[in-house]
């Protein structure tokens, strides 16, 4: 077994943490570490294989796997990087001012020292069962991830006539590459009256594949015993209601879901990180550093779920930043979430950090058309903006110059009205 | 009033032509009603009479189409034509697998068939694992018979075939008639024989749940002699050291009848040919009464009532509760279960649930939103801020009922060569060690062969769980066997080697499913989405199939073809 101590460990290895181990290894007096579970870097990129990365970043669209090579070159000069692959952590716990990680490779057990952890330990997907759909559990269901690697990395069909729940990206991107493999799309249904997926991914993953999108429609009940033979799916009314009369069974033998994913943050809840009780994210400043505790830092969608990975990319890149940097004291202003806002990150903002521009993440409770953004601090207006056509699966976005305000320690809220 | 004429006079207040027949003090009934709960009421009035030692209730529903039995109708195999043998259970749920462990200490040759391809498919697997007090049961029950015999046997049979049983305990709360809850309790633990019972009030009962947030809730009664056990944990180590010890088990084997000549089974028909039995016995669950009318054996009648089970992520335990709980209204005493109640089960998650109702149908293990949210909002009495975004899974299953509501363990009524180990509902799994030997005991006796196995190991090894151990130990292992090293399961941390470790147990896994049951991967908060495909990546390998011949369950694969 062995003993090691570093000064900052990177948890995953995917897009935010390999930004975050760039930016964190840039010191070089600090032993760094990057602990990924799988055998390779680049986390669920690599099973990404269409394209729509890196504009952002790169200024070009890429492939999945095309953005996570190019993020995975940027550290071949590197020499303060150990890297654990295939290193499955079991267990992080706290002793006097060093984190103690427990975790275990083919090769054997490994006891990590760390002076700081960056949690970079991405999202899981909502499953049939989170979702609360009733009736039988029979296979041939799925979340979209899953159906992914059946496909795209064992050259599986998971079934033959399929049925996508969920107009997420996700979701659109499945219903194209199933079609394309020979699979049967029956449609994609969405519970909203809106659909959550880019436009550009309606029309090139749906359109193009004559694929019917079904809006205030959702899937009600599973039907067979040991392989999925139908679902049963119903349309909603104005006010989210289930139209009885709309009851409708679909003979189909897959069911793939897309509905949503939740930041996987089971470690550092085991050490009593604070995270948000909206959306499961660690709560971060403006620095990515968690706002309960200094030395632990999350980027990418352990926070929140980003919609493009050039912000995962960003987010890690500011959180290693600050974990090579020594600490300086936190002086904190709360950020919350006002009216018809269902979060903001960061969580708080620290009035000590170099940081002197935050950028505001903030997804709207609905949908909502056009309306005012209003930062304010108390009842002092800060910045306004006209948003249009407000979506809650947009992340909008809002940049603010911290050295163009004088702030003082009243919270503040981000909020959207009417004029 | 003759028994007969009550039975006439409750048929003659329904508004259908319905007709009954005695036979050696059963009670048949027969005719047509427009519905089902017209069936189960008639039913129950007659059974409620105890006039008659069962109720046969062949009394049919209009409109009503009862699904043919499922079983595995590609077999083609005959690989048990032609098989004779002393022993054939029926059925390879928890009481069928305890019954073929205590018979392989005989010298019987013992087989055991199951229409699914794993043991544990049915109630003992969809049950929640509670080894009752029993405080609440009737005397003169082989209920309390069987309970009493079994309770002291679970900690030291947890111990020979190595499967979890933990003391969790179990506590009773109320909010309302203390003094009757206590007197009650004090009465029926004098005679039902329950020990180890603390009598709390409101202060004290704080301290032992400080996390319950009711402050209706006058006191508590805790049963320290309540435990859990994982009920496929503990039929799978029934069946494996059966097996260690000879007896086999045949699995996608399906009964579809039966000969029977001068009161004695001379043949069973199953989908892979005639076995030729000395004895059979039923533990065919919901079944069991299909199983008794094959035999010519058709005294008792099942009604299926099905219950659905929640299970809540790990992490909510441990805010919420330390032991087993129930909160109970006196109003409960006339309902048919005890209302369900909050679980911590062996795997250390919290299980809420279950209901009760009625179903025509055996194998509907389908679940309902109404359900899952009832039993969510029933628990908000003692934990408010539960709700569903902790719900991982859920599950249904149904209960093997008889009209008379006990167990029913004997040799057959009319036929001679069968031991029906039928009606088991709950406490069934708390009971079955005990249920298990006693029917071992009855075979023996009617083979006229007592003589036990010279070599019988009472010892099966329990599986290595990988994620207990220190990280030296894992370390160790992980040096022997770099498989150990590979963690699969993220969520509930299991190892590629303890996945490769089932898949080669005694008895043989035969979908993901089973290796879920058996390690738990699959099971955690993400439910197998990220573990699934790994799974189904190494049963393949090491079963060397296609991966397109893997099953979830049953035996439809999860994969079609190739793609493009």
């Amino acid at each position: 077994m062995e003993i090691l101590r570093f000064d900052v460990v990177v948890i995953g290895g995917g897009p935010a943490g390999l930004a975050a181990i760039k930016k964190a290894s840039d010191n070089l007096a600090y032993r760094t570490a990057l602990i990924e579970r799988d055998d390779y870097l680049g986390g669920i990129l690599k099973q990404c294989i269409h394209d729509g990365f890196g504009l952002v970043k790169y200024q070009k669209l890429m492939a999945g796997p095309e953005y996570a090579q190019k993020e995975i070159d940027a550290l071949k000069d590197k020499i303060n990087i150990t890297y654990f692959m295939k290193t499955f952590v079991f267990s992080i716990t706290n002793i006097g001012d060093e984190y103690v990680i427990e975790c275990v490779n083919t090769k054997g057990g490994y006891r990590i020292f760390a002076k700081k952890i960056i949690f970079a330990t991405g999202c899981r997907e909502r499953s049939a069962k989170q979702i609360l759909i009733p009736g039988t559990n029979p296979s041939g269901v799925m979340t979209a991830g899953k159906a992914q690697f059946y496909v795209n990395k064992l050259g599986y069909l998971p079934g033959k006539n399929f049925v996508i729940l969920g107009s997420g990206d996700i979701g659109l991107i499945m219903a194209r590459r199933i079609a394309l493999e020979g699979g049967k799309v029956l449609g994609v249904y969405e519970v909203r009256k809106t659909p959550s997926g880019l436009r550009r991914n309606i029309e090139q993953c749906l359109n193009d594949f004559n694929i019917p999108l079904y809006l205030s429609t959702t899937v009600t009940r599973l039907i067979g015993e040991d392989r999925l033979e139908a679902i049963e799916i119903m349309s909603l009314d104005q006010n989210g209601k289930y139209i009885e009369v709309s009851k409708k069974i679909i003979p189909c033998d897959a069911l793939i879901l897309s509905v949503g994913l939740i930041p996987e943050n089971e470690l550092a809840e085991s050490l009593n990180v604070k995270l948000s009780p909206t959306t499961n994210g660690i709560m971060v400043d403006q620095d990515f550093r968690s706002v309960s505790h200094p030395n632990i830092f999350a980027c990418g969608n352990s926070v929140h779920v980003f919609d493009l990975v050039d912000y995962c990319s960003k987010s890690g890149e500011i959180a290693g930043n600050a974990a090579s940097n020594e600490i300086k004291e936190c002086d904190y202003i709360d950020v919350n979430a006002g009216n018809l806002i269902r979060y903001v990150i960061p969580n708080k903002i620290n009035l000590k950090s170099n940081i002197n521009s935050v950028m505001f993440n903030f997804r709207s409770i609905d949908d909502y058309g056009n309306k005012i953004l209003r930062i304010k601090q108390g009842n002092t207006l800060i910045i306004e903006k006209a948003l249009k056509e407000v979506k809650c699966a947009d992340c909008q976005k809002y940049n603010l110059d911290l050295t163009k305000f004088n702030l003082d320690k009243t919270p503040i809220t981000v909020s959207l009205e009417d004029k | 009033m003759s028994k007969i004429n009550k039975v006439n006079s409750i048929l003659s207040s329904f508004p259908y032509t319905l007709t009954c027949k005695e036979r050696d003090n059963i009670i048949f009934l027969t005719g047509e009603v427009n519905t089902y709960e017209e069936k189960l009421a008639i039913g129950e009035k007659i059974a409620k009479l105890k006039a008659y030692e069962h109720v046969v209730n062949d009394i049919a529903v209009k409109g009503l189409t009862i699904p043919e039995t499922r079983y595995n109708k590609n077999v083609d195999s005959k690989e048990l034509d032609g098989l004779h043998c002393d022993v054939l259970v029926i059925g390879g749920g928890v009481i069928g697998c305890a019954i073929l462990r205590e018979l392989s200490r005989y010298n019987f040759h013992s087989i055991l068939v199951e229409k699914e391809n794993d043991v544990a498919l049915h109630a003992s697997s969809r049950n929640d694992g509670n080894i009752h007090p029993g405080i609440d049961l009737h005397s003169n029950t082989l209920k309390l018979k069987y309970l009493n015999m079994a309770r002291d046997m679970w900690p030291s049979l947890a111990k020979e075939l190595g499967f979890r049983y933990v003391k969790t305990g179990q506590v009773l709360t109320f909010e309302d008639h203390k003094l009757i809850f206590n007197l009650f309790v004090r009465f029926k633990a004098k005679t039902n024989h329950v020990n180890n019972i603390n009598y709390y009030n409101q202060e004290q009962f704080k301290q032992i749940e400080p996390n319950i947030d009711n402050p209706k809730i006058q006191g508590g009664i805790l049963f320290n002699d309540a435990a859990q056990v994982s009920p496929y944990e503990v039929t799978i180590a029934f069946a494996e050291n059966a097996i260690t010890n000879g007896a086999k088990i045949y699995l996608d084997t399906f009964v579809k009848e039966m000969k029977v000549e001068n009161n004695q089974i001379k043949e069973v028909i199953t989908n892979k040919g005639t076995i030729y039995p000395k004895l059979v016995i039923n533990a065919a669950g919901t079944f069991s009464e299909d199983v008794a009318k094959m035999a010519d054996d058709h005294f008792f009648s099942i009604h299926p009532r099905k219950g659905t089970d929640l299970i809540l992520d790990k992490k909510v335990f441990t805010k919420y509760a330390k032991h087993t709980l129930g909160l109970k209204h006196l109003s409960d005493a006339r309902a048919k279960t005890k209302g369900g109640g909050t679980i911590v089960t062996v795997d250390g998650n919290f299980l809420l649930g279950p209901d009760a109702y009625e179903t025509p149908f055996k194998e509907d293990f389908s679940t309902e939103k109404k359900s899952i949210m009832e039993i969510l909002n029933r628990q908000k009495g003692l934990f408010k801020n539960i709700g569903p975004k902790d719900i991982i899974t859920y599950f249904s299953g149904t209960r093997a009922c008889t009209y008379e509501e006990d167990f029913i363990i004997q040799q057959g009524k009319w036929t001679k060569n069968i031991i029906h180990a039928a009606g088991i509902q709950s406490p069934g799994l708390s009971c079955s060690p005990a249920i298990g030997r006693e029917v071992a005991k009855l075979t023996a006796t009617l083979l006229n062969d007592t003589r036990l196995q010279s070599n019988f190991n009472p010892r099966r090894e329990a599986p290595i769980d990988f994620a207990s151990l220190t990280l030296e130990e894992k370390d160790k292992l992980i040096k022997e066997n770099p498989n150990y090293g590979e963690i699969i399961c993220r969520c509930e941390k299991i190892s590629k080697q303890e996945i490769i470790n089932a898949i080669h147990r005694p008895l043989p896994v035969n979908s993901t499913d089973a290796i879920k049951r058996r390690t738990r991967a699959g099971m955690g908060r993400c439910q197998g989405g990220f573990c699934g495909p790994q799974v189904l990546k190494i049963l393949a390998e090491e079963k060397k199939l296609d991966y397109s011949n893997v099953s979830k369950k049953g035996n439809k694969p999860v994969l079609d073809r190739k793609s493009k």
